[in-house]
């Protein structure tokens, strides 16, 4: 075993470890626009984005991701990630790493700790804790299943659920189960690297989260229909 | 037809006559012109041919069209295929090779057994060619038959740099013909092949467009069969996360399947009288993919495989792994074009030529096969229910994934040293017959997939007798993805997508050497050797140690070794020793095979014998190109 195996941040800074001109774990670097699109609900159209990029070896990334939504021409949300993510299983990363939210008012940076990978039945899963300020603690979980129709038409039903453990009445967050989202997206893979989509998102606020939206006169559920674009290189 | 030759071998004057490769040629000199190939019309303009003792080559770039977008392409004289090279059993030969690229180059001549230095492997060999460099390779020549020649420096064989090399032997061949040809098969792509490979490990299924979908069969599977049973034929594979129908990383996709450096539209044309017999010198040049060969209306005899002589056997169909070479004879008796059909294994497109008597006659591609699924047995896994006697219903476990491997660990009382990280595995003089399958009843019982196709068929081909693998602690991490648990010899099984197909399909166990074993002694240890990875993540290994983080595979000058190699994977590897002949273990012992590159089909075992006769440092690997890097041992023989 050489150094790099056991000091991973050494292979990203040294890429060119291969004897005879080969190098079997080339630094890659990856932008992966997983969703840009107009989403329309009650009137407003968003445009709203989740973006990811990489750069890394097969076991070994350095994710920065963001994802939003703005209206008329302002941010209306905004988190940015900055994660190492690292293989621990054949299907599974561990991911570590940084919240930042720009459009808070106040500084509410968070640290992130987390698991994403294939679960079996092709369940492609991404848990995450974050934590702070003082012992706030969030906690997130997506699963999603591509359903195959037919070569090019896929079908992607998600699952989103999210919960804390402090309740904060500005935001509509409430402790315990907070959010769950359904959506199903149906992509036209032109390419495997290029897919436009129509899908439809159905936001639902549970428990102390719905009662505080309720309280402030806010709905706690939320259709938005989608017409976005995914692509990567 | 007869073994021992009758005939003379043809002049020389009418190997060159006949050797007609076909439509790309632009001549020896460095052109700048691009060479055309798609859609035009068959042509018998003459591939160039090289012969003599003395020979200058020149690396350089050339633009090609295969699929009406011009592209860069790797080439040896401005020609692709690079020119053919004659060379005579006996005779030294000396090549100038010049580097007009600008980076490093080389060339490796395949399946030669020469000096180490001349070898052709930078990093091992030598430092390989910078630009602007010329290096002059000298050795004699001590075989004879079919070999090729390609870069072993970065992607450039993806990109061309592929040659067919024709040793004609000193003895009279033991067979005749009247006519010879070079088939040299490849596949190519306007994708650089950097972005081909980082497609893969960003998208490992990048290429592959045969996924399950539900119009297209779920659908119609569960209105014939039920829901129910449609349902739970997915349920193993999409537990496991993986697909039965993952077959090739590489497809045609992207790939441009080419016969002799001609598409499928455009054709290549080799002529033939009827009744005339015609030797096709079949060379497998692609980077990623594996051709099943066949000639509708035709029996083609196998009368050598890598260069080697073999017992001759009549056949319908074969499967041609990545850097293997088989000599055919058939004999067209009807005055029609015979097709010569390659199709790549995974049915994704085909390479495309065809033998006729009449250079306006054309013959027409049959339809591509049905696309094939792996099954239990591609997996390693031992085979479903009713297949094994005593044991039916009584599925073996396979780990991988996230299953505990303490569970795994098959402490089933056979005396069978643990090895650790430390390569190479070496286990000794060990005594197969003491790991047999007796163990079956003692392995944990893990997965039980009741559903799976019950006609599965069981093959034997068994010489050793396979006893349950060991899988060393580097096996295990996210670098490697399944490990087989029951890997069988399977020389007599034609493999994925070939078996019961109503065709004679050419397996390993039809081959069996025309020459006496030459080293008789029984090998003095056996080393086992595991071809490793993890498809999504697309990392390649051998033992789950890749080629960056290895120690070399150390032989004592003049040793006979048994290598033996497990597929724990689901795609077959073409590995390649380089320097020294592999003697296939087919069971027949006095007879063995002798290959330079030997297939081992998922899930399975096979084991060969070497004698370490040429001291110095020699490569090592699995022969598909986006696997090589990872899957790659020094030898070294002191």
């Amino acid at each position: 075993m050489k150094l790099h195996t056991h000091w991973p941040l050494l292979a990203l800074l040294t890429p060119a470890l291969a004897q005879g001109g080969m190098n079997d774990d080339p630094v890659l670097g990856m932008f992966n626009v997983k969703q840009l699109e107009g989403a329309y609900s009650e009137g407003d159209t968003r445009l709203a984005w989740n973006i990811e990029g990489w750069l890394g070896t097969d076991l070994h990334k350095l994710v920065l991701s963001s994802e939003g939504a703005r209206l008329d021409g302002r941010s209306e949300e905004h988190e940015l990630r900055l994660l190492y993510r690292r293989a621990i299983a054949p299907y599974w990363d561990l991911q570590l790493g940084w919240q930042h939210e720009p459009l808070a008012d106040k500084r509410d940076d968070r640290a992130l700790l987390g698991v994403n990978g294939t679960a079996p039945w092709y369940l492609e899963t991404e848990f995450n804790l974050l934590a702070g300020p003082g012992t706030d603690l969030t906690a997130e979980l997506s699963l999603e299943r591509e359903i195959r129709l037919t070569r090019q038409w896929v079908l992607s039903p998600e699952v989103g659920l999210t919960a804390h453990n402090f309740s904060d009445r500005e935001e509509h967050q409430g402790s315990g189960l907070a959010d769950l989202d359904l959506e199903l997206r149906l992509a036209w893979e032109v390419r495997p690297d290029f897919a436009p989509y129509v899908g439809v998102t159905w936001e639902r606020k549970l428990g102390d989260s719905a009662d505080l939206a309720r309280d402030s006169g806010h709905d706690v559920d939320e259709t938005l229909w989608r017409v976005g674009v995914s692509f990567w290189f | 037809m007869s073994k021992h030759n009758t005939l003379p071998a043809p002049s020389r004057r009418r190997f060159v006559q006949g050797l007609a490769l076909g439509g790309l040629a632009t001549g020896l000199s460095l052109s700048t012109r691009p060479l055309l190939a798609a859609n035009t019309a068959p042509t018998l303009k003459p591939h160039p041919v090289l012969s003599g003792t003395e020979f200058d080559l020149n690396i350089g770039h050339q633009l090609v069209n295969f699929t009406g977008k011009e592209a860069l392409a790797t080439t040896v004289n401005g020609s692709l295929p690079a020119p053919v090279l004659r060379w005579r059993e006996g005779e030294r030969v000396t090549l100038n090779v010049h580097n007009n690229l600008d980076t490093d180059s080389s060339i490796h001549w395949h399946g030669m057994i020469l000096p180490t230095e001349m070898d052709g492997v930078p990093g091992l060999s030598f430092d390989g060619i910078a630009p602007g460099e010329t290096f002059t390779y000298a050795f004699d020549v001590q075989q004879s038959g079919t070999y090729w020649y390609h870069s072993h420096s970065g992607f450039q064989e993806q990109t061309g740099l592929y040659g067919a090399i024709i040793i004609d032997p000193k003895e009279p061949e033991p067979f005749s013909y009247d006519r010879d040809y070079v088939l040299m098969l490849s596949d190519w792509s306007d994708t650089p092949p950097e972005r081909v490979y980082a497609n893969l490990k960003k998208m490992s299924h990048y290429y592959n467009r045969r996924e399950r979908t539900l119009a297209d069969d779920l659908i119609p599977e569960a209105q014939q069969d039920g829901w129910g049973t449609a349902l739970s034929r997915r349920q193993m594979w999409d537990k496991m996360r993986m697909s039965d129908r993952d077959i090739s990383d590489v497809t045609g996709y992207t790939y441009t399947f080419l016969m002799n450096g001609q598409t499928p539209a455009s054709g290549w044309t080799g002529l033939f009288n009827p009744g005339e017999k015609v030797r096709l010198r079949v060379i497998n040049a692609a980077a990623m993919t594996f051709f099943d060969l066949r000639i509708p209306g035709l029996k083609m005899t196998v009368v050598a495989c890598d260069g080697q002589y073999v017992e001759p056997v009549n056949v319908d169909e074969f499967r041609i792994g990545a850097a293997e070479t088989l000599d055919i004879i058939v004999e067209p008796t009807e005055h029609k074009a015979y097709s010569l059909f390659a199709q790549a294994i995974d049915r994704s497109g085909y390479a495309h030529g065809q033998l006729t008597p009449d250079i306006t006659l054309k013959a027409t591609p049959p339809a591509l096969d049905p696309a094939p699924e792996l099954t239990h047995m591609d997996m390693g896994m031992a085979m479903a229910a009713g297949e094994h006697g005593g044991h039916a219903g009584h599925d073996m476990p396979m780990s991988h994934g996230t299953m505990s491997h303490g569970t795994m660990t098959h402490d089933t009382g056979h005396a069978m040293p643990t090895q650790t990280a430390a390569m190479p595995m070496n286990h000794g003089k060990m005594d197969h017959g003491k790991m047999a399958h007796g163990n079956h009843d003692a392995m944990p019982a893990g997965m039980h997939h009741g559903n799976g196709p019950a006609s599965e068929p069981a093959y034997q081909g068994n010489p050793l007798s396979a006893g349950m693998p060991v899988h060393a602690d580097s096996e295990y991490g996210p670098h490697v993805d399944m490990r087989a648990e029951a890997p069988q010899y399977r020389l007599d099984d034609p493999g994925v997508g070939l078996r019961n197909n109503g065709r004679k399909v050419l397996t390993y166990a039809d081959l069996r050497s025309l020459h006496p074993t030459p080293d008789t002694r029984e090998p003095s240890r056996d080393i086992e050797l595991h071809l490793t990875g993890n498809m999504s993540r697309y990392m390649w290994s051998l033992n789950g140690i890749r080629y960056a983080d290895a120690d070399p595979i150390q032989l004592t000058y003049g040793e006979r070794v048994r290598i033996i190699l497990v597929n724990d994977t689901m795609m077959p590897h073409p590995v390649h020793l380089h320097g020294m002949w592999s003697d296939l273990e087919t069971g027949d012992t006095t007879h063995l095979p002798r290959k330079h590159t030997l297939v081992v089909q998922p899930g399975a075992r096979l084991s060969y014998l070497v004698t370490a006769d040429a001291k110095g440092e020699w490569a090592f690997h699995c022969h598909l190109l986006y696997h090589m890097m990872g899957m790659f041992r020094k030898v070294v023989v002191s």
